[in-house]
């Protein structure tokens, strides 16, 4: 098993190494890499979040935290393979929320991609490549695993905490 | 079928109104593109009225910046009105109001084509 705890940057001194610390499980949503499922993985991600105690501007960044890691997925993982599964878990540790977004494509690190540069973004009218930008920003830290029990599993954890 | 986002246009002189109501996703996205698309030829300038909008992530901006560069080329352009709350925290976070004209209300984005 290869275990990727390093993180970009911590940006609330959160500890990262998950391994460590007591997970409660809270709800695991389990769909198809479809666009038309990104609907009924917001709502699982909202209601969620607010049950865990976020306002709903907080569980609103969660959502749309969630959406664009979901839809990068889709879109260049899986590249709209409709028969691919992506699996989102929720847990919490203490005042933290923290979703688990599973997948078995090619492994990607997304904390590894540099942010755009937001000048030449307006200046360029660039159409793409904020997803993981808007992530980044939404959460209080990003990490990466990936794990080989035979087959490849990633799992993308964002969490954040309940302040 | 993409029935997350309802999209209507009504010409106000030479303007384009889009009302757009629900959620603008990946999943909608292509349906708006559509939508511009058919509607680029006849005009080039356009208002989004977002005050029936629920939700927007990157892959429905990224629509907009899709097309604003040959929109501006001939001489259009692309301005937003009446958005909520959470849609102008996405926009907000990504720096649209350096991009674009957003106003408070529909009427105030056709005042500033005829400035």
């Amino acid at each position: 098993m290869i275990l990727l705890t390093q993180n970009k940057k911590q940006l609330r001194n959160i500890p990262n190494n998950l391994m460590t610390t007591k997970l409660n499980h809270i709800a695991k949503f389990k769909t198809f890499s479809k666009t038309e499922n990104l609907e009924s993985i917001r709502s699982f991600v909202f209601v969620n979040s607010t049950n865990f105690g976020f306002n709903d501007y907080k569980a609103e960044e969660l959502v749309l935290a969630v959406d664009e890691a979901c839809t990068n997925l889709i879109k260049h993982a899986y590249k709209y393979n409709p028969e691919d599964l992506i699996i989102v878990e929720i847990n919490s540790s203490d005042n933290r929320f923290i979703v688990n977004i599973i997948d078995q494509s090619p492994s990607f690190d997304p904390r590894f991609v540099q942010d755009p540069d937001m000048i030449e973004y307006r200046n360029k009218y660039k159409k793409g490549g904020l997803g993981i930008f808007i992530m980044k920003s939404l959460v209080d830290s990003i990490d990466y695993q990936i794990i080989n029990n035979g087959s490849i599993k990633n799992i993308l954890t964002l969490t954040k905490q309940l302040s | 079928m993409n029935d997350n986002l309802k999209i209507n246009s009504v010409n106000k002189q030479d303007i384009t109104c889009f009302y757009l109501a629900g959620q603008l996703d990946a999943h909608s996205a292509p349906l708006l593109e559509q939508e511009i698309e058919k509607a680029i030829p006849t005009n080039n300038k356009f208002i989004f009225n977002l005050s029936n909008l629920d939700y927007i992530s990157s892959a429905g901006l990224g629509v907009f910046m899709s097309f604003i560069q040959d929109i501006r080329e001939n001489n259009g352009d692309i301005k937003f009105a009446e958005l909520n709350e959470r849609v102008k925290n996405v926009m907000d976070l990504l720096g649209f109001n350096y991009i674009y004209d957003i106003t408070d209300t529909e009427q105030e984005a056709i005042e500033k084509y005829s400035k």
